[in-house]
């Protein structure tokens, strides 16, 4: 049976005092350097034996699948070849058309819109509880990434933002935690409406961008860009598709679902933007909005009840 | 002297198989990537020394994987290593009250540990504790979750019953 004798009482005491100590290091927020120094020597610790582990399950998977499959992959080879006699010819052609457009760039003193410098990283481990919706992707300080770097996939897809740096690897938040908030610009031609795309917390269940405007003209159907106004992220990188509108506040605003296009993919490969123009995405002359999206945005990264902010 | 000896193999030996846990709760999902749940392996070590060895073992084995996991959470002093060590303390309830034969207590106490994790670690984080709705979180996830983690340690418990009677019975 369980005593409360002495001994207990002092174990339950200790408990206590070890439980409060770490609850207001972490309620308080407060940067310890030894424990910072711990945390990153962990870190760098664990992460190389993870690279390793994800090498060596891809070079087995890889394995079976030529293995099993290497009449499909001679094929795949043959068509793959003719699609390259292809494209070598486009490309020659788009080389053509590229340097006329430079050129008439120049002329017209056009700026690039599209000025990205990104590097490629594998996912080599996933979060580690259900409520927390992190990666962990093999590229860190030493790459030259920073924090809140924003992470898309190959096909422009938004990812999330570098949340926690290593030498050798990062976490990435991703767009689907509840923590994420982004601007969002509806992209059609007839309607550049913005609002917050907001993570739900849940792979199976679509996001939701609110602080739409009340008579904002928003349907489902609509594809969801990040909108570039907080400075955080570019401009143009695809979010997601509105799946249902509804009105919010009272008929004070909308709120719509936004099925992210993430979610229909798995995240093997992403890529880090390490730097973008943030001029080129200074499009728009709502001053208003712009500002109170970057307000929201920077206190949601300030892990600040978002909820209460809205409201 | 010996015994200090044995003490410091014996923690070593338990943090390498935390880490070796840790490193299965993160590549889980990368190898099987249809998973939607995330078995708590760290919870379930940490539920079953509760068990056996009682208490304080186990709390400290919690502090530890709780610690763990939390480095890879953006943060080394997170929630999970509070609660982890608070669900430890209650597991331990459970230790000595029942005989090893029983293979069907460990499953038990660990699918009412997660469920206690689980909530524990809502009501802490902020952005879930007034936002979230609970009875839908408990159908979808917390449930099905505690199944799966008790699914995992009556395994676990089985090969570690039977190992146990095999070494007893002086074949090792």
């Amino acid at each position: 049976m369980f005593e409360f004798n002495r001994n207990t009482l002092i174990s339950a005491a200790i408990i206590l005092l070890l439980i409060l100590i770490i609850g207001f290091v972490y309620f308080s927020d407060l940067n310890l350097p030894f424990i910072s120094w711990l945390s990153d020597l962990v870190y760098n610790s664990i992460t190389p034996i993870l690279n390793i582990i994800h090498q060596l399950v891809e070079n087995i998977t890889g394995f079976f699948n030529t293995l099993f499959s290497i009449d499909d992959i001679t094929r795949e080879i043959e068509k793959l070849r003719q699609e390259n006699s292809v494209l070598k010819r486009q490309i020659l052609f788009l080389e053509n058309i590229n340097r006329e457009n430079k050129r008439l760039r120049e002329l017209l003193e056009f700026k690039e819109k599209v000025d990205y410098q990104m590097v490629g990283a594998e996912v080599i481990a996933n979060s580690p509880s259900v409520w927390e919706k992190m990666i962990t992707i093999n590229r860190g300080s030493r790459d030259g990434l920073k924090e809140r770097m924003p992470v898309i996939t190959y096909q422009g897809y938004l990812v999330g933002r570098i949340e926690e740096l290593g030498s050798s690897s990062a976490q990435v938040r991703l767009i689907t935690d509840q923590n994420f908030v982004v601007g969002g610009i509806i992209a059609r031609t007839e309607s550049r409406e913005i609002g917050l795309v907001r993570g739900s917390g849940r792979d199976d269940q679509p996001s939701i961008m609110d602080n739409i405007a009340w008579d904002a003209d928003i349907q489902p159907g609509d594809i969801i860009l990040t909108s570039g106004l907080s400075n955080n992220f570019p401009a143009g990188l695809k979010i997601g598709k509105v799946t249902e509108v509804e009105v919010d506040n009272y008929g004070l605003s909308q709120k719509a679902k936004v099925n992210l296009f993430i979610s229909n993919i798995t995240l093997e490969e992403v890529m880090v933007i390490k730097k973008f123009d943030v001029e080129s995405n200074s499009n728009f002359d709502e001053e208003e909005n712009e500002e109170e999206i970057n307000s929201n945005e920077e206190s949601e990264e300030n892990d600040s009840n978002s909820e209460s902010e809205n409201n | 002297m010996y015994g200090g000896e044995f003490k410091l193999k014996k923690y070593l030996f338990n943090i390498s198989i935390l880490i070796l846990l840790l490193i299965c709760q993160l590549s889980i999902a990368i190898i099987f990537p249809s998973l939607k749940l995330i078995p708590d392996f760290i919870l379930i070590f940490i539920v079953i020394r509760a068990i056996i060895f009682g208490a304080k073992d186990a709390m400290i084995y919690g502090a530890i994987g709780g610690l763990l996991q939390d480095v890879f959470l953006a943060s080394f002093i997170g929630l999970f290593t509070p609660v982890k060590i608070a669900v430890a303390f209650l597991a331990a309830l459970l230790s000595g009250r029942f005989f090893p034969e029983n293979l069907l207590i460990p499953p038990l106490g660990v699918f009412m540990a997660t469920v206690v994790h689980e909530l524990l670690y809502l009501l802490l984080k902020e952005n879930y504790l007034f936002s979230a709705d609970y009875l839908v979180l408990i159908k979808e996830i917390i449930l099905p979750l505690a199944a799966l983690n008790a699914l995992i340690t009556f395994f676990v418990y089985l090969i570690y019953f039977l190992w146990g009677r095999w070494d007893l019975s002086g074949q090792a």
